[in-house]
């Protein structure tokens, strides 16, 4: 039998002493295991990942109180600390917050050039692992013309490549089309196959469930699960519907029979017919051909891979851009051609990163910026309670959930015909999308058109009406079982060949 | 295509800042933007740093102002209705204009040669900065590019919401800002906390003899001529 070396006991931890985000997690891990540890947004996964090593204590002015060893390092001392980067290897939730180099052959060797490697094994071993990770054909171009999938690989290129003993991975699929999710997921079960020790922190555990060792379950920071792999098979339907009950994704999404939303209401709302657009400066055509024709009510998901053209067609339908060919009209106008606030009160773009979309320095100011009237308003506050509790706040000072609410509200404020949304369950766990599939449906009802463009089947499932297919700037309407397909077949599909 | 070495361009930008706020005369100050002010206008607009530019001009609104109201004084050279526009009011308004000109000019020069790894090498290893004010300058340069995407989708959403694209009114360059304020510090503490993670602490400067290419040496005799003639400039 393996002996244990990694000991976690955390008595607490958090960013100011007295006021704990996590405590009470206890766990141990032998070489080569794979801990999955999952639970809702803001249970306290990442504060985990930051206490354990290290980075809140010795970093952040934060405090772990308990004990800690991985591989016989305390990265609760200074000089223990010192040690985590040769021994750990830590993939953040987000490329865009990790890359710190123009490209992927500079951001591998930063790590190596830190770690005191001779130029001729930084040459070597760079170039090694951006070959084992796919990336070697880009190994000199900018990061940031890196897709999605890309850049993640890169992140665990610039993590993996002084081959670590503990590999850490926060939210691996986080943002990833299906493609991008299932070579994280190839990557990960060889990594464990080569005898990695490996902690992968997710809230979609239906991912990583059969390759776990052990299974951690946190919720609101602390431990209320810890199990190994007997008990997960035995157990199987008990621990998932325990899961799902923490909000943590662990099923296989199901179509739902009645979904009560896409009550047309006959009007047109969204005409596109053969349009083609390509950016400035660009030779190639990023949309091509699209046709889309919706009525208010309908609730219309688009899925594809990254860069085929999603994000694009939601502007082009938000009147920011003007196509090079085709007809667009939204509630009959060109998009393009609305001005000022005439343009909100027709459709109306929800971007995936809600700071994007602020404008002020409260929440009140935010909602009062649509031209609600106040006893509007009131109403709208007395159904979202949490929303009067931080009206004064900043809307920078939300959690990442509250943010993406605030979006969706402001959006509804401004009573557009339709809505327009880039990836909105990014981040959300399986209760904050609850709350969202509920927030579509009320607003289909009233007779909007909403359109998401998305890789999340869950919401597929549980809110699409029409459901269209995109792949290199080409747009298909599809049956929503294929739809489902089109997203689980590369993930399920490869894992079982 | 062979570029100078980070350090000869580091150094080219901070002498010709330098000399920015030497120069007193409109002459002197002409002298540094004539090749200053055209080349990173042209490399900024070419590597996508526009908003940066963009920023530049509309900050010259509050410029103008600013010179209208402290230094309007002398001869009447416009008359706008009740607003009477004085010599010190333009020759301190193209003064300042000219000094932040060459200043943006040469930064933008710098930042679309440099490569940020090998700028942190070169700080480190050339000049013997700390390693911490060389990271925190090259990822400094690395996050312009992200915040150049930043802006162009905070001006997306602005339109939509009924503001204007570009920042006009303090107002404006409030709300502008805010976002990207956000979006940047967040961005910030993560990269840290992962090169934190990747070894920064332990990473030791490689000392590296300069051997100066024939670019370098071009761009050091190009500097020599600009403090030369603002030198002679200098004489009666």
């Amino acid at each position: 039998m393996n002996p244990i070396m990694i000991i976690v006991k955390i008595k607490e931890a958090g960013f100011r002493e007295g006021k704990p985000v996590i405590s009470g997690i206890d766990f141990t891990l032998a070489p080569g295991e794979l801990l999955l540890i999952v639970g809702a947004s803001g249970s306290g996964k990442t504060t985990l990942i930051l206490s354990l090593t290290g980075v809140l204590s010795n970093l952040l002015n934060g405090y772990t109180n308990g004990e800690i060893r991985l591989f016989n390092v305390d990265p609760l001392t200074p000089e223990g600390f010192s040690k985590i980067p040769r021994i750990v290897g830590v993939v953040l939730q987000d490329p865009d917050k990790q890359i710190a180099m123009p490209t992927p052959v500079d951001e591998v060797a930063f790590t190596l050039e830190n770690l005191g490697y001779s130029d001729d094994d930084i040459r070597e071993l760079t170039l090694n692992s951006l070959k084992h990770l796919g990336l070697v054909h880009k190994a000199y171009s900018s990061t940031e013309n890196l897709s999605g999938g890309e850049k993640k690989r890169l992140c665990i290129a610039a993590s993996i490549v002084h081959t670590p003993k503990l590999l850490i991975f926060d939210e691996p699929t986080a943002n990833l089309d299906p493609w991008g999710v299932s070579e994280t997921i190839s990557y990960i079960r060889e990594f464990k196959e080569k005898g990695h020790t490996i902690m992968v922190i997710e809230h979609k555990a239906r991912y990583f469930l059969d390759l776990a060792d052990k299974l951690l379950v946190i919720e609101n920071g602390k431990q209320v699960l810890f199990t190994g792999k007997e008990q997960i098979r035995r157990n199987r339907d008990r621990i998932v519907n325990l899961l799902e009950g923490y909000g943590v994704d662990s099923t296989t999404p199901k179509l739902r029979e009645t979904r009560n939303t896409g009550i047309s209401k006959g009007r047109v709302t969204v005409h596109v017919e053969d349009l083609w657009f390509k950016y400035p400066l660009s030779e190639e055509f990023v949309l091509k051909n699209v046709n889309l024709k919706l009525n208010g009510g309908e609730v219309a998901v688009i899925v594809g891979p990254n860069g085929s053209g999603k994000t694009t067609l939601l502007k082009i339908i938000a009147g920011f851009y003007k196509p090079n060919k085709g007809l667009i009209k939204v509630t009959g106008t060109e998009p393009y051609r609305i001005k000022g606030r005439d343009r909100a009160k027709a459709v109306f773009y929800v971007p995936q990163e809600p700071d994007y979309l602020f404008v002020y320095d409260s929440v009140y100011k935010e909602l009062k910026a649509s031209g609600v009237r106040e006893d509007e308003l009131k109403s709208l506050l007395d159904s979202i309670s949490w929303l009067k509790r931080v009206l004064d706040e900043s809307p920078y000072k939300l959690s990442h959930g509250q943010r993406r609410w605030l979006t969706y509200t402001i959006a509804k404020l401004y009573d557009p015909k339709v809505i327009l949304f880039d990836e909105p369950s990014a981040g959300l766990d399986n209760k904050l999308l609850k709350g969202y599939v509920e927030w579509v449906r009320n607003v289909s009802k009233e007779g909007k058109t909403v359109i998401i463009a998305t890789h999340d089947v869950r919401l597929v499932c549980d809110v699409a009406s029409k459901t269209f297919i995109m792949k290199n700037g080409t747009i298909e309407e599809v049956p929503l079982p294929k739809a489902v397909e089109f997203l689980e077949e590369p993930v399920w599909g490869s894992q079982h060949q | 295509m062979i570029k100078p070495r980070p350090s000869t361009l580091f150094i080219y930008g901070l002498t010709i800042t330098i000399l920015a706020f030497i120069a007193r005369s409109l002459e002197q100050l002409l002298v540094i933007n004539v090749v200053n002010a055209p080349l990173g206008l042209f490399l900024g607009f070419k590597r996508r740093l526009r908003i940066f530019i963009i920023l530049f001009f509309i900050g010259l609104i509050g410029l103008f102002i600013n010179a209208l109201v402290f230094t309007n004084t002398g001869n009447p050279v416009i008359t706008l209705s009740f607003i009477i526009i004085r010599e010190g009011a333009l020759l301190g308004f193209a003064k300042v204009t000219l000094r932040l000109l060459a200043i943006l000019g040469a930064t933008l020069i710098f930042i679309t040669q440099v490569n940020v790894r090998e700028f942190i090498k070169s700080l480190e290893g050339e000049l013997r900065l700390p390693k911490d004010i060389a990271f925190a300058t090259a990822i400094g340069l690395r996050m312009l590019s992200i915040v150049e995407r930043d802006s162009r989708e905070i001006q997306l959403t602005r339109i939509q919401r009924g503001f204007r694209k570009y920042p006009i009114t303090p107002g404006d360059i409030g709300s502008y800002l805010r976002p990207l304020l956000s979006l940047g510090i967040e961005r910030a503490t993560w990269i840290g906390i992962a090169a934190e993670l990747r070894g920064y602490a332990l990473r030791k400067p490689r000392r590296v003899k300069i051997k100066l290419s024939k670019i370098d040496v071009i761009v050091y005799s190009l500097l020599a001529l600009q403090i030369l003639l603002l030198f002679i400039l200098f004489l009666p």
